[in-house]
């Protein structure tokens, strides 16, 4: 696969704390993710896996701790803060598609807007990356037109449209209707077989199992502990993650 | 994968969209009714009245025609500045800079603090220490100023009802703040406004009546002239209150059909921007090649009046800024609504010695735009054929 590029750090945090208000979202997390890796984050609800994400591509503007995107350094400039989202794919547990565009639309106004790709590849562009989350035919189809796990989907081919280095996962299956999650987590899965290096949250067990390379459990805003998927399912090494896994797994 | 996902992803049928909604039905039941009677009721007064009585009467209804021509033309020129006042105060309202932000929130709470009587006053006769401004100046300044307030308002309130995650999708594509405003949040929010926006200009309409104040000759001036004249207020003022509800009653109504076809014509035509710009190139042919240097003929001919140079001039901003809203939101159906209401209005400015028959020609003529969407894109140009022949019928009573 790729392994010549393997042990470069596509993402790099170190140090990195949020606070809003009183609580400590994130409290002194470290992190490196190297390139193709697959990353899941598990952790109870309010640990700040979230955040950490938001952080990466400044959604949310860190307190302390420094972010290195493919080795550079993430700083506050609004220039350079553009250019560093247009490397780093980005879906939402709601879609957040735009409803006033069409898929096709949705999918080619990063490309259009952000990188100023002419108009004829930008379509070109967007009709592959719809055959390959496999809904070729809903190109001209309204968001709400779509099923979600179809708006998933064309969320999915909208951030991959601006070719990123990684892609972040937000709870993509959290506001799902049980029987779309599997077309939603199959795209993912082909996505990491592809090699794509992908941070993702999420307590999709069957995925972690069958995609991650590494799992980061994550409590109070810290990382508790960070493991291979064997390990955490057989073994796992924390009082707290034995405790959280036992509530989630059946 | 599940064997039911293929029939989920069909949308609904229009139909079962507002069969669903059953709470809401008899509500706008009876509101479609309400509006039927009013009408009925405003028509058959008035016309009863003429027929009947057409001593006072029709004299009446030939002597405040003029002002009704007036209150249009002032409530048309005054809209357009206070839509561009209040999209930029929006904006203001809703920028990251405190100064601006700033700036435009005391605007706003200023003006909206102070009547629009005493604003009228003050402009007209208490600026005239500084300066001296004629009275359809004052006229304008003073409604544009006080519905940029409110209208601004709106258009922070529609911006602010935008879901936070559109900013944050469109950021996380890599768009600047100000690319994410233009291509994702504003092109959404002028959906969501379009009504009550329409809604400002019924009330605009409604309070252009105060400018008579300032010795303007709208049509409860007058009206007045006419009772002062002739002792007949009864008559006169409830003229005047009949064609004011008439008035109002039909454009109620356009502004429910903008906010019926907008949803309808999201849902059911992709349009491409190549339909798009056939449409424009065919209208602007067809509309402005033609139509504009007509209706700058018919503006010329009424030479009598002096403010007529400014009122053609805003009237044709007016226009190309309705270009400019139907490309950037990619709608369809408002400039060609907006340019007939503005050329059918303008045909009915001609002076009375044009020939009926001419005035029947330009208003069969002039509102054309939509023929270019016809003939581009067949789906969406019947949505805005029949949106515009709801528009010149209207306009027509």
């Amino acid at each position: 696969m790729l392994d010549a590029t393997i042990g470069q750090s596509v993402v790099e945090i170190e140090a990195l704390s949020k606070r809003f208000g009183r609580v400590e979202a994130v409290q002194d997390v470290s992190l490196a993710v190297q390139r193709g890796e697959v990353i899941v984050i598990i952790g109870p609800s309010g640990s700040g896996k979230s955040t950490l994400l938001r952080c990466v591509n400044r959604l949310e503007v860190p307190d302390s701790g420094t972010i290195r995107i493919d080795g550079v350094k993430v700083t506050g400039q609004e220039r350079q803060i553009n250019e560093i989202r247009a490397e780093v794919g980005m879906v939402f547990q709601q879609f957040n598609l735009f409803p006033h565009k069409t898929a096709l639309q949705n999918i080619i106004l990063g490309p259009l807007v952000a990188k100023g790709m002419p108009e004829k590849e930008a379509e070109a562009l967007a009709h592959t990356l719809l055959q390959k989350v496999g809904i070729p035919e809903k190109a001209q189809a309204y968001p709400e037109q779509l099923s979600g796990g179809q708006q998933q989907r064309v969320a999915i081919a909208r951030a991959l449209a601006m070719a990123p280095k990684v892609m972040l996962f937000d709870e993509p299956t959290s506001a799902l209707d049980p029987e779309m999650i599997k077309e939603v987590l199959d795209v993912m899965l082909g996505l990491a077989e592809e090699g794509m290096t992908m941070l993702v949250v999420s307590h999709e067990m069957g995925f972690a199992r069958a995609a991650a390379d590494r799992i980061v459990f994550m409590d109070q805003g810290r990382i508790v502990e960070i493991t291979t998927p064997e390990q955490l399912f057989t073994a796992p090494k924390h009082e707290r993650t034995q405790r959280f896994l036992s509530q989630i797994l059946p | 994968m599940s064997t039911s996902a293929p029939q989920q992803a069909q949308a609904p049928a229009p139909a079962d969209l507002f069969q669903d909604d059953s709470a809401a039905i008899p509500r706008e039941h009876s509101l479609v009714v309400a509006w039927w009677i009013a009408l009925g009721a405003a028509v058959m007064f008035i016309l009863g009245a003429v027929v009947l009585r057409p001593a006072p009467y029709a004299e009446i209804s030939r002597f405040i025609g003029d002002g009704l021509i007036v209150t249009f033309q002032i409530t048309i020129v005054s809209m357009t500045f206070a839509l561009v006042l209040g999209l930029f105060t929006g904006l203001g309202r809703t920028a990251r800079s405190s100064f601006i932000n700033t700036l435009a929130s005391l605007y706003v709470e200023i003006i909206r603090g102070i009547p629009l009587l005493v604003q009228l006053f003050w402009i007209y006769y208490a600026l005239a220490r500084f300066v001296r401004l004629g009275p359809h100046v004052s006229a304008v300044l003073g409604l544009t100023i006080c519905y940029g307030a409110y209208i601004g308002e709106t258009f922070r309130a529609g911006i602010q009802s935008i879901p936070q995650g559109q900013m944050e999708a469109a950021r996380a594509l890599g768009l600047s703040r100000t690319q994410a405003m233009r291509h994702v949040i504003i092109p959404q929010a002028v959906r969501i406004v379009l009504p009550p926006v329409g809604n400002e200009f019924i009330a605009m309409l409604k309070d252009s009546s105060l400018v008579s104040v300032l010795a303007i000759a709208d049509m409860l001036r007058r009206a007045r002239e006419y009772a002062s004249r002739t002792f007949d207020y009864f008559e006169s003022y409830t003229l005047v209150a009949l064609v004011y509800l008439l008035v109002t009653l039909i454009f109620s109504r356009v502004v429910f059909y903008i906010e019926q076809g907008m949803s309808r014509e999201r849902r059911d035509y992709p349009v491409t921007v190549m339909h798009r710009l056939a449409g424009v190139v065919i209208d602007f042919v067809i509309l402005d090649l033609i139509g504009l240097p007509l209706f700058a003929l018919v503006q010329l001919a009424m030479v009598d009046s002096p403010a007529t140079v400014p009122v053609s001039l805003a009237l044709m901003a007016a226009i190309a800024l309705g270009y400019i809203l139907f490309f950037w939101t990619k709608t369809g159906s408002t400039p060609g609504m907006m340019a007939v209401g503005l050329q059918v209005i303008t045909a009915q400015g001609v002076p009375p010695r044009l020939p009926l028959a001419f005035k029947r020609l330009l208003l069969a003529v002039l509102p054309v735009p939509g023929f270019g969407l016809a003939f581009s894109h067949p789906a969406l140009g019947r949505s805005a054929l029949q949106d515009r022949w709801t528009a010149t019928r209207v306009v027509r009573i």
